[in-house]
């Protein structure tokens, strides 16, 4: 009789145990496209069984486990801080290029060929007020298309900071939540999958933005360090990173954009540790791809230096040439002017002289005398070679500042589709290791149905044979 | 469902849109007829189509300056042969002064038409073309002279400027157009400045003069004078026609030069458009297939599908 009853005791028992499965079984369903939630399996054991002994066996729980493989997760965060790195790359350069005329029909390669078009008509007429007139109006179609490049290429600079200081508030919030929630998971018992779920679903958001190195802690808390070095989140406690622009010490150019910079609370440059994630294209943008166009404190830019490279050629030709042979000889003067204070931002003040007549245009070439000399050599610069250039000609040295920006773009939408294909790849694989498998729970859930069903049947067995005992046994004393 | 499948919808929406940007692609390239229509198409290429659309640029303004030096010239030469006809007919109206039978009066006469011819002579030499003075030389807007039958020579001289302004062609030869001013055809100097025996406004001048004067010596050696203008005149035409054929060879070689760089630029820039349209059918099969299996993939279910 003492064995029925213990019987009892274990097969009720284990209906505790499968209700725990299935509660289980629930949550992983319920949760199957939760980001960062990993299959739970309810780990159950079997008691110590010896009938002789009186040990009547059954059925234990001992623990939930979690499916989480800290290798997948780490390729994922991996994989995420180059697919952010090369996606923002991508779209911001993508974006870059647009400003740059393929046609040589419009922005600057085509005012420029309509200026050396214009010098060339002049030549042939040197003496006609609309040829003139031409040159004068062509000139300021290159003052304005410089201008137009200077000033998309600018706001594109602009729109890439506020993208930068965005990513860098998302970084510190998304940081600040893995402190709460560090702080959650110390108090919590055990290991709570919902908790857990909400950790690694940050930390990859994380990895989107930045490279970060992330420490598991025997309590189950993230530690994560920027670039491997410098801790963002450190237990409950929280560094954000602010965002400052500052010039080099010395800068050749001071009235330059300043460069981007990362800080740490303690004011320490952490820049140099963030090369991967949004954050890290961002900063590249901003700091490399930029300047070599609109310049910085230790470079003109490319732009000025053809803006400047036409205004001086054109000024020095026409400086030195004569409008009148005379007695007493006239000299031209300058066509273009601009802002020497400030030669980061040439593209932008280039401008076409005030109050320049048609007929204060030198064509005259003093030192062979021929009339049209002057306004020749200022057609042929088309092709002439420029010394501060390269010794290449202004078409030429736009079309190679093009030919950079667009094999940039190329390499970055190429890296783009490989890194994303590297990301999926990722995911994929941690989905399939420790991803809700619906069918799997549907099947376990059956299992855990029929064991209920069966423990449930048991207990109705014993209760009907523990009656039919008790029923002789009042028959025989009654 | 199956276990990932966020993972699979990822991989699946990361290849529709590389299949979306092949679409994309091919379109502009079918619309605009250019394979190269951003710096990242072929980077590679962009310096030279730039450097090709530059130079067809400039062969094109290299065309239209010979085109307009080409009608200047043929302006030129058209009055270097209407004063031709008038030396030939001076030289007629000399030989009729000249003759024993004419008398003073019939002379005089003559005279006054010399005069009047000399007067053509000068408007030919300020024949102008769009404002400009086709002999006015490197000051095309100053009239080169004015008749004026009081003064010696008949003329007065306006503009004293030489004649520098050389025009390029698209090979970079240049050639100085118009190649001759109004002094050097119709008022021929000496290298010390003095008229040269075969100055045509001076000798037609003392034509008029020797015929009003009745002066038979005048008119003979006038007349002898007349002729070797004609042969001064008939060189300056030879000049021009060494002009004109040059402005036609290099109008040729010009535009020879365009179809030239068109063609290259069309090599290197311009979208095959057969295999674009292919690229395009492609890419859009590709894309529907993927839409149709990733509903397929979408419509597959669990096993929670089939409990009752």
């Amino acid at each position: 009789m003492a064995s029925l009853f213990a019987t009892l005791g274990t097969a009720g028992n284990s209906l505790d145990v499968l209700q725990q499965a299935i509660g289980v079984v629930q949550n992983n369903v319920t949760n199957a496209t939760t980001p960062g939630y990993v299959t739970q399996t309810l780990q159950i054991a079997a008691r110590p069984f010896d009938a002789e002994g009186n040990l009547w066996g059954g059925v234990e729980s001992t623990g939930v486990q979690s499916s989480r493989d800290q290798y997948a997760e780490q390729s994922v965060w991996t994989a995420n801080q180059q697919s952010g790195y090369a996606s923002q790359q991508s779209a911001s350069l993508n974006q870059l290029q647009q400003i740059f005329d393929v046609t040589g029909q419009s922005g600057i390669p085509g005012s420029l060929s309509t200026l050396y078009s214009a010098f060339s008509a002049w030549s042939t007429t040197p003496s006609n007020a609309t040829a003139q007139q031409s040159v004068i109006t062509a000139a300021q179609g290159v003052s304005a298309a410089f201008s137009q490049t200077f000033s998309q290429a600018q706001q594109i600079n602009s729109d890439n900071d506020q993208e930068l200081a965005s990513s860098v508030s998302q970084l510190n919030q998304y940081t600040s939540q893995i402190a709460t929630l560090n702080g959650e998971i110390r108090t919590s018992p055990g290991n709570d999958a919902g908790l857990q779920s909400q950790l690694y679903n940050t930390l990859e958001e994380v990895s989107n933005l930045a490279p970060v190195t992330v420490n598991m802690q025997s309590d189950g808390t993230a530690t994560v360090l920027l670039g491997g070095q410098s801790p963002l989140v450190q237990g409950i406690t929280q560094n954000n990173i602010s965002l400052n622009y500052t010039q080099p010490a010395n800068p050749t150019y001071p009235n330059a954009t300043p460069s981007a910079q990362l800080l740490t609370p303690q004011g320490q440059d952490v820049t140099s540790l963030v090369t991967q994630g949004t954050i890290g294209a961002g900063l590249t943008f901003a700091n490399t791809t930029m300047p070599t166009l609109l310049g910085n404190g230790s470079q003109q830019g490319s732009l000025n230096q053809l803006a400047q490279g036409v205004a001086d050629t054109v000024n020095n030709l026409l400086t030195a040439g004569q409008v009148s042979a005379g007695p007493p000889p006239v000299s031209g003067v300058p066509l273009f002017t601009y802002s020497a204070a400030a030669p980061t931002g040439i593209a932008s003040s280039l401008a076409v002289s005030a109050n320049i007549t048609g007929s204060q245009l030198a064509a005259i070439d003093p030192g062979t005398g021929v009339a049209n000399g002057n306004a020749t050599a200022l057609a042929n610069l088309a092709t002439t070679a420029n010394a501060n250039l390269n010794n290449l000609s202004f078409s030429q040295y736009y079309g190679a500042v093009a030919a950079n920006v667009g094999q940039q773009a190329a390499t970055a939408t190429s890296n783009d589709t490989a890194t994303t294909a590297a990301l999926n790849q990722a995911q994929s694989l941690r989905a399939q290791v420790s991803g809700v498998s619906l069918n799997q729970q549907a099947t376990q859930l059956l299992q855990f149905q029929e064991s209920y069903q069966a423990s449930a049947q048991l207990i109705t067995t014993i209760n009907t044979i523990t009656q039919s005992l008790l029923t002789v046994m009042q028959q025989a004393t009654g | 469902m199956l276990a990932g499948l966020d993972a699979y919808t990822s991989t699946f929406l990361s290849a529709l849109n590389t299949t979306e940007n092949r679409i994309t692609t091919a379109n502009e390239q079918l619309s605009s007829g250019y394979r190269v229509n951003q710096p990242s198409d072929d980077p590679g290429a962009i310096e030279a189509i730039l450097g090709y659309q530059s130079q067809i640029d400039q062969v094109t303004q290299v065309q239209s300056n010979l085109a307009q030096a080409t009608t200047m010239s043929n302006v030129a030469d058209s009055a270097l042969s209407s004063a031709s006809t008038m030396l030939n007919q001076l030289s007629s109206i000399a030989t009729e002064g000249a003759s024993s039978t004419s008398t003073a009066t019939q002379n005089a006469s003559l005279g006054q038409q010399v005069q009047g011819i000399e007067q053509q002579l000068v408007s030919l030499a300020n024949t102008s073309f769009n404002g400009s003075y086709v002999f006015g030389g490197d000051d095309p807007t100053t009239q080169p002279y004015t008749f004026n039958w009081s003064v010696p020579g008949g003329v007065v001289q306006n503009n004293t400027a030489g004649v520098t302004v050389a025009v390029t062609n698209s090979d970079g030869d240049s050639l100085v157009i118009p190649p001759q001013t109004a002094q050097q055809v119709f008022d021929a100097r000496n290298a010390d400045g003095s008229v040269a025996a075969s100055n045509i406004f001076q000798n037609v001048y003392a034509l008029g003069q020797a015929l009003q004067s009745n002066n038979q010596a005048g008119i003979q050696a006038a007349a002898s004078s007349i002729t070797a203008s004609i042969v001064q005149l008939g060189q300056a035409t030879t000049t021009s026609g060494v002009t004109l054929n040059w402005l036609q060879q290099s109008t040729t070689s010009a535009t020879s030069k365009l179809t030239d760089l068109q063609s290259q630029l069309s090599n290197l820039r311009d979208a095959d458009a057969a295999q674009a349209a292919t690229d395009l059918q492609t890419a859009e099969t590709a894309q529907q297939a993927a839409i149709a299996a990733h509903g397929t993939l979408s419509n597959l279910k669990s096993l929670f599908s089939y409990f009752g």
